[in-house]
């Protein structure tokens, strides 16, 4: 899962070392001072890493707006595990609600919760996407009914009553025979 | 695969979120209640998804079968899954303009997300703010168990916003929240709606696939559906246990996926060789198959996969009685990569087996296990020995016929061996040993159980030539002394973890006052040891509660009450 390979990291991390205080120019010209350990995360930053002003020590973002920057950096500054990020390897091993990265989001709107969401998805942090969404999400369908899915994920069905009625039927057949297409 | 990714890519959530919406309209379908008690495999047709299948599994079920079961290979599927969707970040980050995209989706309704936002503060605040009295006792206690995601699901009932996730979520978020789940939930998320279906059912979710928690109900039609959901994507399948599965469902699997790696077969009786057949003609990529305990395999199992399977690494033929040193020496000439055979119990295999292989042969091996392999002897070990340089874990296990002569070759070629398991070689003495103890300094485990000769000797030979020992059982070495068990805590304090002395008779008391020291010890065996009491277990416990220390007294026999005594007065007489 490693963003990059290890030669990749420790060039990275050499560069890193050169460079005391990384900012990134935002949407809206606005300069959000961020850590390294931002950079190393996100596999988009670290690949621009070279395009970086070396006077003004910018690195140029117009697609992220700096107050969503902003949230992000709280949220690196909350986490004190520094190193490389493993996704849990099953649903149990997710972070407890004990965690200090879990309840950081609980508060943000749906906008909010959006513009990180897609932030994330632009640069590229596996981590910070677990945090935000995933792992409340898996908490919704892991080992639930599907009714009770429905009901805490607010979703939908869009299949037909017949349907419906066909999954019920062949839950009464123990195993269902499937014809091959 | 790509096609979805460039949908993902692209954008295509709002255009299915519309078309879901679209479809909400005739959709107040009764929800079914899943309370099925069997594993079942929905296959499904759909308008725009010909093939929707899904496994339903109960809650009951669940609870049956332990779930650790499934973690084995976690670890690597995980990897597999994180593989897939860096794939998709590639794909993404290689197309800035898709990120765009979303972005201007997301300016696009803006005005749909003015007007949700203020409700959904409305929600948040009061949710922080416990100020929960207006809603319903119910609602108000769903909405704590949801945790947190109340901030982006709004619970109210009379709330029209549904299919909030579908709509906010990029699918590949989504996908990424599927790839957590075990198959079960996957199979559920399939059911819920149409958009979840495809998801859900992406091959990528579906690369590594273990059943053995269903066992039994796991029928041929299971896996011929599974194949054809999966296709090339399946990488790793356990069927452990799977006795119902036969040649005709594998087949048609080593058709469709043939991309396989990973094949975990044991116990799966009912296959012959003519599921290997088609596994060595279509599934090139297979590094590991276990196949123990499927007996009815021959050696034309593997002539097929010699000729078919050039990556094979791993093989597992255990207890397959009718393989033979015809079929074995075709592997191990035609598969070069060979890393871990295990051959337990395989009877007909002969003294001969392993004479005469070129070098090259098991150069690479690396683990090997002949346990309850009757016919090996001094002559087969040495040509193991020869053959096989990189040896790290041997298991010759009730081979009862080797002497130290073995262990001689042993201790001249695999110097790098790092377990060794030798239960039930009582011939093997001291002499051995010491040999073993002077080239192999790696050893970490050691299995001498019943080795029934060895003395304080060998304990003292291994204390000097083996210093990273820390697993060592020594059951039934009756012969060991306090002395020997002294010397060795002595120097490995730091290292030992598990020590196995059951029925050592000559082991007393005493020896607890050297295991305490013992700093990495977990656990002991000291059942049936004579001279070991419960007090002094019961004072070892007291200083060191963290270590398992397993000993088995019997409770005493109750004094024998004697008979009352009937003083001559029978039945009759007390009436009359």
């Amino acid at each position: 899962m490693a963003a990059t390979t290890s030669t990749d990291m420790s060039t990275l991390n050499t560069a890193l070392d050169k460079i005391s205080n990384i900012k990134l120019k935002c949407k809206d010209g606005k300069l959000v001072t961020i850590s390294k350990r931002i950079i190393r995360e996100s596999e988009v930053l670290s690949h621009n890493f070279s395009v970086v002003d070396e006077v003004e020590q910018t690195i140029p973002l117009p697609d992220i707006h700096s107050t969503v920057m902003k949230q992000i950096v709280a949220f690196y500054d909350l986490i004190e595990d520094d190193s490389e990020y493993v996704p849990p390897s099953k649903y149990t091993d997710r972070p407890t609600k004990d965690h200090p990265g879990v309840g950081f989001f609980s508060n943000f709107t749906v906008e909010e919760l959006q513009a990180l969401t897609h932030a994330c998805g632009y640069l590229d942090m596996p981590r910070l996407q677990d945090f935000i969404l995933c792992h409340m999400i898996v908490d919704i369908i892991q080992d639930r009914e599907i009714k009770e899915i429905r009901e805490r994920g607010m979703m939908k069905t869009d299949y037909t009553p017949e349907e419906e009625a066909e999954f019920v039927k062949r839950h009464e057949a123990p195993i269902e025979v499937v014809q091959p297409q | 695969m790509l096609r979805l990714l460039t949908r993902v890519t692209l954008g295509a959530t709002a255009r299915d979120g519309d078309l879901a919406a679209e479809n909400q309209a005739d959709n107040d379908a009764p929800l079914h209640d899943d309370e099925g008690d069997d594993l079942n495999l929905h296959h499904f047709e759909a308008p725009d998804h010909p093939q929707i299948g899904a496994i339903h599994e109960s809650d009951h079920d669940h609870d049956i079968y332990d779930d650790s079961s499934t973690d084995i290979e976690s670890e690597s599927e995980d990897v597999d899954l994180r593989e897939n969707l860096l794939t998709t970040r590639h794909h993404h980050r290689s197309r800035h303009s898709s990120n765009r995209v979303i972005v201007n989706r997301s300016n696009k309704h803006k005005r749909k997300q003015m007007r949700l936002t203020s409700r959904k503060r409305h929600v948040v605040a009061s949710t922080n703010g416990s100020q929960l009295s207006y809603h319903h006792p119910t609602i108000q206690a769903k909405q704590n168990q949801m945790y947190l995601i109340t901030t982006l699901l709004p619970n109210q009932p009379e709330q029209t916003e549904e299919n909030l996730i579908n709509k906010k979520l990029p699918k590949e978020l989504l996908l990424r929240v599927f790839s957590y789940l075990d198959i079960v939930s996957l199979c559920r998320s399939a059911q819920v709606c149409r958009s979840w279906n495809t998801l859900a059912m992406d091959g990528s979710n579906w690369m590594q696939v273990d059943l053995f928690r269903f066992q039994k109900d796991i029928r041929a039609s299971v896996v011929e559906s599974l194949a054809r959901r999966c296709g090339g994507f399946l990488k790793v399948l356990s069927l452990r246990g799977c006795e119902n599965i036969q040649d005709s469902a594998l087949r048609s699997f080593a058709l469709k996926c043939n991309n396989i790696e990973r094949l975990y077969l044991n116990k799966c009786k009912r296959i012959s060789d003519d599921t290997t057949e088609y596994l060595g003609l279509y599934c090139h990529r297979l590094v590991t198959l276990d196949l123990e305990n499927c007996v009815q395999i021959t050696d034309k199992t593997l002539k097929y996969l010699s000729n078919g399977c050039k990556y094979l690494q791993e093989l597992n033929i255990s207890w397959c009685m009718n393989v033979t040193d015809k079929g074995l020496r075709m592997i191990i000439e035609e598969c070069p990569n060979l890393q871990s055979l295990f051959c337990k119990g395989c009877e007909a295999i002969t003294s001969n087996c392993f004479a005469q292989l070129a070098p090259e042969n098991l150069a690479q091996l690396h683990s090997l296990n002949l346990f309850s392999c009757v016919n090996v002897i001094d002559e087969t070990v040495e040509d193991i020995a020869n053959n096989c340089p990189n040896l790290e874990y041997l298991c010759l296990s009730n081979c009862r016929e080797i002497t130290d002569r073995s262990l001689v070759a042993l201790s001249q070629s695999c110097t790098k061996l790092k377990d060794l398991e030798l239960a039930l070689c009582s011939n093997l003495t001291d002499v051995g040993f010491m040999q073993l103890a002077k080239t192999c300094h790696d050893l970490e485990r050691m299995d001498l159980e019943d080795c029934n000769q060895i003395t304080d000797l060998t304990l003292h030979s291994l204390n000097v030539g083996c210093p990273h020992i820390s697993s060592l059982s020594l059951s039934h070495c009756e012969l060991l002394t306090d002395t020997g068990l002294a010397e060795l805590c002595g120097s490995h304090f730091d290292i030992i973890q598990v020590l196995e002395l059951d029925n050592c008779p000559l082991i007393t008391d005493a020896a607890f006052e050297f295991m305490k020291p013992l700093r990495t010890l977990e656990r002991i065996d000291l059942y049936d040891c004579q001279q070991i009491s419960k007090d002094a277990i019961r004072k070892f416990k007291a200083i060191r509660p963290e270590v398992e220390v397993q000993a088995y007294f019997a409770p005493n026999t109750p004094p024998t009450t004697t008979p009352p005594s009937r003083q001559g007065i029978c039945r009759c007489c007390v009436i009359l």
